[in-house]
């Protein structure tokens, strides 16, 4: 951050020829969006031209499933990470939610009611995450660690250390059920998608998470109620969660403790490389489905080609530090002629 | 009737008397410059009107009517606008997202949902941006591209869009090249032509006698020296910013 | 939420630990009857095979009037957390420790801390490089990997009328002792197909989504794949939820031990085989031992569990129903399990 503050104060005093470099640099300076996307769909060409395997309707329809439930826990995530928060315990959410929802229908529960108490359930946990980063002043940093692990051992704790199984008909067949040859898990990805994307760009509360993020000091000037907004970012993050969650327990057909351990970082990984800023602010949620993207077809690439799994991991990290340096360089550049 | 009237306004910090008993008219469609060295109390003073402090004793009346603003929000409602030396721009939005914000314009999305009119908003920033002729190219570019000056208009622009009566700009040259200024001077008559009462602290005497219609100098917690800025030069101001009157007054 | 703020990862196993050992502790009766305790360490507090360990312990305990702790790191990728638990242990000096380590390396110096302090180590389901504890009770894991190849071998041929073709496995860590033998248990016995060819595996961190997308890969990759092996229970889960999902009849899977979810698989034929230890009995023997290495009993230096293979076919079979689920698990006289003799043939 005091990077970020330096970078403000440099650009104040060298401001004399700005205005014609600024649209020169812009030119060619290209978003990290769009890079990203390049990536994805050049890895996806390369591997549809040496493999006969990857551009199987049968594959595809494989990586579909795969990026929904990262997608949907990414999209989520991206809203702390626009009002310049983060939400560690998403990963934990995961697995709490889904042992709860499990546990519900294993009672007997009705499917609504059990669907909702567990929604119901990630608005509480929305609620406590921003009433202690709003109210208490605990950095959400610190205070969604600790709720990565609270949630985590609450999980076990409802699911007695082990799996809960025996989930109605239902619920286990929708994961793998398929409208217009598209997966069911996809159809909701986009339903998700969707809505948050038309929250982000169309509404105000959208726009005021970005002020927020962008120019905390600019949005309570402005007379933005601050507190409605990051209740709204920690809430949303929670319930997409929730949902993420029940459908990976619909997908096993289990509710697992363990399920989503570090799904929080590929979550926010996504969300970075598909062009947010951890200093808030920016970012989008079509962005962050090209990055959840680009992270499952190298999975699916690397299983396809044989690479060791490790390599997988290494390479994953190199991609995320290039992709955040050069966004660094491309921004360095941008407030440095400003 | 003045458009704004301070009149005896007092505050200390602990022991420190910040400002003793200072008054201050301003009018509509006018200029007023203050003036004084660094400490003198300018800010304090500004931050007075616009609700950022509380006083411990005087009064501020606002077309007639006595005012007291618990909060800037509350300041900017009846109509006072700040340019903060920060200018509190959110770098990441667009130049019309950061003039509405707080104050979209909306619509029904379908005769339902209640979205952001970005329509309006653009043509809106499009006709003020063509107003104020500050070279930026487009509303939709985002506040980060622009330059110092740029971004000055921008917050300028705010304040002119919402109709404001008060604009209280607090140094709003000190980080601009010598172009710039002349676009921020230009800006500031553009208000007062507007009818708008401007309050407008600076440090640059040239600049001052150019941009402002009147000159009030702080010293100390006190205006010391009001003139019409015709009627001075920057040897007089300079003469009250440094207390020569104080020390003339002691030593007769 | 805990009012304390945690700010180690340390803290939700052990909060669990604690609080499972309270849930699951013997009345206050018991306890003045002995003011023995033995803890028990295991792998992974989150999967259904270590449950049954401590049901098997706490039976025990029960029998010899003393008390059990469990204790153990919520997955069994957390080395360093096993390690901390045994540190936390061995300065608190309980009369012996039963320990499943996970990894074979990592915690032969904390083995070694413990028998230098005088508390007998007994080590269950898994290997340690060292030699200086009690008594080993495990399962042989390169005999029970050479029973999951046979068992797979023996698929394909009832599926393809030849053992051959392309197979791959599922492997859980390539960190714990008695994961590694187990695979290379699988391998040796998958030698001696010369038709059948090794063609892939895949690391799947203990991920049950992992394993099953890694699954579905395989699927895709190698059309011709004819079987499967997924090494430990959270790997067979994924894969047979992937099998379930690809609706892959004709490739061969075989899984290691029995969750509810793998059982229901089998019992559906989507698993054919799977390899079940018994956890129950090393829990119950591990605390048997312990307590009498505590007591300067002598003990043999190492004991096999053994393993059974459960096929669709076998798996109502009433010799089978306490292995593949271990709530239902009737003690029989003691290291003579009745179902050793369908098991083994
Ligand atoms: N919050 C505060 N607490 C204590 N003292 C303060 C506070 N704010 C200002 N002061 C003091 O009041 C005096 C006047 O400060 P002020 O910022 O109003 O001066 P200024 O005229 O705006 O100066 P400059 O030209 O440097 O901006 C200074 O001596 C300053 O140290
Ligand atoms: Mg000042």
């Amino acid at each position: 951050m005091a990077a970020h503050d330096a970078n403000l104060s440099l650009g104040r005093r060298m401001k004399a020829p700005a205005a014609t470099r600024t649209r020169h640099l812009r030119k060619w300076g290209l978003p990290v969006e769009t890079l990203v996307l390049g990536l994805t769909l050049a890895l996806w060409i390369v591997m549809a031209l040496t493999t006969s395997t990857f551009l199987t309707a049968n594959n595809v329809v494989n990586i579909l499933r795969q990026v929904s439930i990262d997608s949907i826990i990414a999209f989520g995530v991206l809203f702390p990470i626009l009002i310049r928060g983060i939400d560690l315990s998403v990963g934990s959410v995961v697995a709490l939610s889904g042992v709860v929802c499990a546990s519900l229908l294993t009672a007997g529960v009705p499917i609504p009611l059990a669907i909702g108490l567990t929604l119901l359930l990630g608005v509480a946990i929305g609620s406590l995450n921003a009433f202690s980063v709003y109210r208490l002043g605990i950095p959400a940093f610190i205070i969604t660690l600790a709720g990565l692990q609270a949630f985590r051992g609450g999980a076990f704790l409802v699911s007695d250390g082990t799996s809960v199984f025996g989930l109605p008909k239902a619920l286990s067949t929708f994961a793998r059920a398929e409208w217009l040859g598209i997966p069911s898990l996809f159809w909701s990805m986009l339903i998700i998608g969707l809505v948050l994307h038309f929250i982000l760009s169309r509404t105000r509360t959208g726009r005021y998470m970005l002020a927020m993020g962008s120019n905390h000091e600019s949005a309570r000037r402005a007379g933005i109620n601050i507190k409605r907004i990051v209740f709204f970012a920690y809430i949303i993050s929670s319930v997409t969660a929730c949902i993420a969650g029940m459908l990976l327990m619909s997908r096993m057909s289990i509710g697992s403790p363990t399920a989503g351990v570090a799904y929080e970082l590929n979550a926010i990984a996504a969300a970075v490389v598909g062009g947010a800023s951890l200093f808030g602010g920016r970012g989008s949620v079509l962005g962050t489905f090209i990055g959840a993207l680009l992270f499952a077809t190298i999975a699916n690439a690397a299983n396809l080609l044989g690479i060791d799994s490790f390599w997988q991991m290494v390479a994953t990290g190199v991609l995320i530090a290039a992709v955040v340096y050069v966004d660094n360089l491309h921004k360095r550049r941008q407030s440095g002629v400003k | 009737m003045s458009l704004l009237e301070v009149r005896d306004l007092k505050k200390r910090f602990g022991a420190v008397e910040v400002l003793c008993g200072v008054d201050l008219t301003l009018e509509a469609g006018e200029v007023l410059a203050v003036v004084g060295d660094n400490g003198a109390g300018k800010s304090t003073l500004i931050k007075h009107i616009s609700g950022v402090y509380r006083r411990d004793g005087g009064d501020i009346s606002l077309g007639g009517e006595a005012v007291s603003f618990d909060s800037p929000k509350e300041a900017r409602r009846a109509g006072i606008e700040t340019v903060y030396q920060d200018l509190a721009l959110a770098d990441e939005l667009s130049v019309g997202a950061n003039i509405f914000l707080g104050r979209e314009p909306t619509r029904r999305w379908l005769g339902l949902l209640p979205v952001i009119d970005r329509g309006r908003i653009q043509q809106e920033t499009q006709r003020l941006i063509d107003s104020i002729e500050s070279h930026i190219p487009d509303g939709a570019t985002t506040v980060a591209g622009l330059s110092g000056g740029q971004r000055q208009a921008v917050a300028i622009a705010r304040a002119l869009y919402w109709d404001a009566k008060v604009v209280i700009l607090d140094e709003p040259t000190a980080a601009l090249a010598v172009m710039e200024r002349e676009n921020v001077i230009k800006l500031s008559r553009m208000l007062a032509a507007k009818g708008v009462g401007v309050i407008y602290i600076g440090h640059n005497l040239v600049e001052i006698l150019e941009v402002a219609d009147r000159i009030a100098v702080m010293y100390r917690g006190r205006i010391v020296h009001v003139t019409r800025s015709e009627e001075t030069t920057q040897e007089e101001l300079i003469k009250y910013m440094t207390g020569y009157s104080e020390r003339r007054e002691s030593a007769a | 939420m805990p009012r304390h703020t945690p700010c180690s990862p340390r803290f939700a196993p052990l909060a669990l630990g604690v609080a499972l050992a309270g849930l699951s502790a013997s009345p206050l009766a018991s306890a003045q009857e002995s003011d023995i305790t033995i803890p028990v360490v295991i792998k992974a507090t989150t999967a259904s095979y270590w449950q049954a360990v401590f049901d098997g312990a706490h039976q025990a305990a029960d029998r010899l009037g003393i008390q059990i702790e469990e204790l153990g790191p919520a997955n069994e990728t957390e080395v360093a957390r096993q390690i901390a638990i045994m540190e936390n242990l061995i300065s608190r000096q309980p009369s012996a420790i039963v320990l499943a380590p996970v990894s074979n390396d990592a915690m032969a110096g904390p083995v070694e801390s413990a028998t230098d302090a005088g508390i007998p180590v007994v080590i269950i389901d898994s290997g340690v490089d060292t030699d200086r504890y009690a008594s080993l009770i495990a399962t042989d894991n390169f005999a029970a990997g050479q029973r999951a190849g046979h068992a797979l071998a023996e698929c394909m041929e009832r599926t393809g009328g030849e053992p051959a073709g392309q197979v791959a496995y599922l492997r859980t860590n390539p960190n714990g002792e008695s994961l590694v033998s187990r695979d290379n248990g699988f391998l040796d016995a998958i030698g001696e197909y010369p038709e059948i060819e090794v063609v892939d595996n895949r690391v799947a961190n203990n991920d049950t989504a992992k394993a099953m997308n890694d699954t579905l890969d395989l699927l895709n990759r190698y059309p011709d794949l004819k079987g499967i092996f997924a090494d430990n229970q959270l790997m067979g889960d994924g894969a047979g939820t992937a099998f379930a999902e690809q609706g892959a009849e004709d490739v061969c899977l075989v899984a290691f031990d029995s969750s509810e979810l793998e059982v229901d698989f089998l019992r559906q034929g989507i698993i054919d085989s799977l390899v079940v230890q018994d956890p129950y009995m090393m829990g119950y023997t591990g605390v048997w031992f312990a307590y009498a290495a505590s007591q300067g009993v002598a003990l043999p230096t190492s004991v096999d569990t053994g393993v059974h293979v459960a096929t669709t076919e076998s798996v109502d079979e009433p010799d089978f129903t306490g292995l593949l689920d271990p709530k239902q698990r009737q003690l029989t006289p003691y290291l003579a399990p009745s179902a050793t003799a369908a098991g083994d043939d």
